[in-house]
């Protein structure tokens, strides 16, 4: 790879010639809500992101009451129905990944992070982003809207298999949700379309505004993740966008896309779903692992191990989540002998991942490691990640994959990968990048006893799934009374545990609720760089001004020389000429 | 204590052998990264006076601390992919010359059984049918014919190890050989509207004399006409 040394090069489109233009003031409006600035906008991503966790977390609530004491009120709700189970546990997996885990890692983080860690003073479109947003929050209200409809939410599963959400509206199958049906793709098209506007700045960003000296391989890990990730969710939302339009035009037009009987075919929707799907857990993971790039390096004081490796590993495994998504199907009625292909896919995918799980661990040999909390939650992230990793094996083993398909053992598996994407991601780079967009530090002990609760309840909660799965207890199931075997009382103990320990996981957020809030007022100034950290978003103010530099940076090395010998300071930041 | 519930099928060993063979695999695996991981994070924690290292884990010498556990991931994923590829085949493969036919109907929120009649065909007018338990004899190769009537539905019997979605607008062909008599429960594994949990069944692996006995009753023309469906158990009809 060629690197720009010490030449500054110009760049189409990124800040011009001259100084900064002064700070100007803007008015309440156009300053906190109708802003163009991305460091507001991620931070509004960041903020409605957090409030719709706080509603999918109720939901997991009170279908994992009904579970642990079937048929008993619950607490602050009341009595559930199957009905309301159903819309309760289809709205818990369509908030937490679509209206969490997108707007937190991705357009969030993206938003927060791009321009300054590239060196620019902002999105190269700044308008298409703040519509980005606003159609994201009309797409946020939309969906919590269908709550109220006649009929209630949407029941039909996150993933919304037809026929059963294709004929929403006819009465003798059963689901009653006709328009809340319709306002969850709604809602869900809506999302999309915020996404597009927010991936495309993420891209034409990076590409054209980049700061002189920052090439490709000088990019911090997290903006590298940012981009394959955007990529990865352009390339395959359409597919899903086309699968929701024919959806949608079964439910209302009377089409026949999904219906047999009018020479449509069911099984049509679940390949369109899952092309998309598959990638978008990659589109979920990837920030994280940027996450944790950055942080290791900075609480490790050492060189992220293996930057080369851990990018290109991030492009194959990119490339081969395209490839992968039948293993969704196994046992949906295609043809088996395209199982083969899929399952060896599958399982050819844990090599790449592997690649970077270990080039994280290595980074820490010879380290010096400081245990705050940005890298207790990355650690914590790795070590939990990997039993959701592992435990994918079963069911990409075809065979295997008969016996667990939709049993609580791929529940226990994907809320092992997406806890600690989500949430010990999330939770991650909100302790880390917290004092570089208030200028407050968040209270390092509360973090500790947060992130040890957070931890211990997890795995309580979700380790107990495993073995319900392994009994054979199928998921989306309103009660067991129906199968004596599944009723057993090891069984029920075992829902209570997990019920019991997702409470207490929920109730141990209220720290850091507490920490976010009172440091803003309290807590220690940060200043500039707090972490001794490398990377150009440490080299603005805290909080950045609009424009985000003072002095408009030139790079001159790559994001992780650390400990680089015979130097006095153990970190060099990547503007600093000498 | 069993894990899972005991196996009946004759296929299900080759199931039940494969979850072992990847819970050693990757249970080793997992042990000795998370091991590292927790070695590593105590052994360098932040000590006065001691500097980190400078390693940017560029070069082969560097690399192949990583790339050689790797190889070891690869090569345990392809052996387990070997051993998947012939237990699918097993299972999947090919569907056996029966020696018993059944066509199983999902709807919500029951299945019912079709069996040939005495001319041993499905599909001619002394087909019979029962709802909630499905009668087998035990030690034969049944072949069913599992279609849905309304939406999606999957044939769970997890004693059998076999599940697989019923879809509606096709018939998909699949078999299993029960090894021992018994009652094991059936459930559908696929969300099928607001009674789903309610979806239940029983499979009866009778022995050959129960079965021939049983056939003998549920077979006759009176009960044929009657549709042996008890009360509550009526299906609702689109």
């Amino acid at each position: 790879m060629t690197t720009i040394a010490e030449s500054p090069v110009s760049v189409t489109g990124g800040p011009s010639g001259g100084p900064p233009p002064p700070e100007h003031a803007a008015g309440f409006w156009r300053t906190y809500v109708f802003s163009t600035d991305h460091k507001v906008i991620g931070l509004q991503y960041l903020v409605t992101g957090l409030l719709m966790a706080a509603v999918g977390g109720f939901l997991a609530y009170v279908f994992r009451m009904q579970l642990a004491f079937p048929g008993d009120s619950i607490p602050a709700f009341g009595k559930l129905s199957a009905q309301q189970y159903n819309a309760f546990v289809t709205m818990h997996g369509t908030i937490m990944i679509f209206w969490v885990a997108m707007p937190v890692l991705l357009a969030g983080f993206a938003n927060l992070l791009i321009p300054l860690m590239i060196g620019t003073d902002d999105m190269a479109f700044p308008r298409l982003n703040m519509l980005s947003y606003w159609v994201f929050f009309l797409s946020s209200v939309v969906l919590l809207a269908s709550f109220l409809v006649p009929g209630g939410a949407f029941g039909g599963g996150w993933t919304a298999y037809p026929p059963l959400s294709a004929r929403g509206q006819s009465g003798p199958h059963h689901l009653a949700t006709g328009l809340g049906g319709d306002l969850w793709i709604l809602a869900v098209a809506l999302e999309f379309v915020a996404f597009l506007m927010g991936g495309i700045n993420f891209l034409v960003t990076t590409f054209n505004k980049r700061a002189p000296g920052m090439t490709w391989f000088r990019l911090p890990v997290a903006v590298w993740m940012f981009v394959i990730a955007a990529l990865l969710f352009m390339f395959s939302v359409g597919p899903l966008i086309a699968g929701a339009l024919m959806l949608l035009a079964d439910r209302t037009l009377g089409t026949g896309f999904y219906d047999p009987a009018a020479g449509g075919d069911p099984i049509l929707f679940q390949h369109l779903f899952w092309f998309f799907g598959h990638p978008e857990v990659y589109v979920l993971l990837l920030p994280s692992v940027g996450f944790v790039a950055e942080i290791f390096a900075v609480f490790t004081r050492k060189p992220i191990f293996g930057y080369r490796t851990i990018v290109l590993s991030t492009l194959a495994a990119g490339l081969l989540s395209f490839v992968v998504w039948a293993h969704h199907q196994f046992i949906a009625g295609i043809d088996p002998r395209m199982s083969t292909f899929f399952s060896v896919t599958t399982i050819l995918i844990s090599v790449p991942f592997a690649l970077i799980v270990f080039a994280v661990i290595a980074t820490l040999w010879q380290g010096s490691i400081r245990f705050s909390p940005p890298m207790l939650f990355a650690l914590g992230l790795i070590a939990e990640f990997m039993i959701g990793g592992v435990t994918g094996i079963f069911l990409g083993s075809s065979a295997v994959d008969i016996y667990a398909h939709d049993t609580y053992f791929v529940v226990a598996h994907f809320h092992y990968t997406l806890i600690p994407v989500v949430i010990f991601g999330g939770l991650a780079a909100i302790y880390y990048w917290y004092p570089k967009f208030t200028g407050r530090m968040l209270d390092e002990r509360l973090g500790k006893v947060h992130f040890w609760l957070t931890v211990v309840f997890f795995n309580t909660a979700m380790l107990p799934l495993f073995f319900g799965g392994l009994a054979g207890e199928q998921r989306r199931i309103f009660s067991y009374a129906a199968w004596p075997s599944l009723m057993s009382p090891e069984l029920q103990a075992l829902r209570a545990v997990a019920t019991i320990s997702t409470v207490c996981l929920i109730l141990s957020q209220i720290l850091f609720l507490l920490n976010l809030v009172r440091s803003y007022f309290r807590g220690q100034p940060a200043g500039e760089n707090p972490w001794q950290a490398n990377t150009l978003e440490w080299a603005a103010a805290s909080p950045p001004r609009h424009g985000n530099f003072s002095v408009w940076p030139t790079v001159y090395r790559g994001p992780y020389e650390y400990s680089v010998p015979g130097r006095a300071r153990d970190w060099w930041p990547q503007h600093s000429a000498s | 204590m069993h894990l899972m519930p005991e196996n009946v099928s004759s296929f299900g060993s080759a199931i039940d052998s494969l979850v072992l063979l990847i819970a050693v695999l990757t249970g080793i695996g997992l042990l000795v990264a998370e091991a590292a991981l927790l070695y590593s994070a105590i052994r360098f924690r932040r000590r006065p006076g001691a500097a980190a290292g400078y390693i940017r884990g560029e070069t082969w010498r560097q690399l192949r601390w990583i790339v050689i556990p790797v190889a070891v991931v690869l090569l345990a994923d392809l052996y387990i992919d070997m051993r998947n590829h012939a237990a699918w085949e097993e299972i999947k493969g090919s569907v056996p010359k029966p020696d018993r036919e059944v066509r199983i109907t999902g709807q919500q929120f029951a299945y019912s059984y079709t069996y040939p009649g005495n001319d041993g065909e499905l599909g001619t007018r002394d087909d019979f049918q029962t709802v909630g338990e499905l009668h087998v004899p035990v030690g034969e190769k049944v072949v069913f014919y599992l279609e849905a009537r309304d939406v999606l539905h999957s044939f769970w019997v997890p004693a059998l190890r076999l599940k697989q979605d019923a879809v509606p607008g096709r018939t998909i062909r699949g078999w299993f050989k029960a090894t021992r008599t018994g009652r094991y429960e059936v459930a559908c594994a696929e969300l099928c509207g607001v009674a789903h949990s309610m979806m239940r069944s029983t499979l009866v692996v009778d022995s050959r004399e129960d079965y021939e006995r049983w056939l003998e009753q549920a077979g006759k023309p009176a009960l044929q006409t009657a549709r042996p469906a008890a009360a509550g158990e009526e299906v609702p009809s689109t």
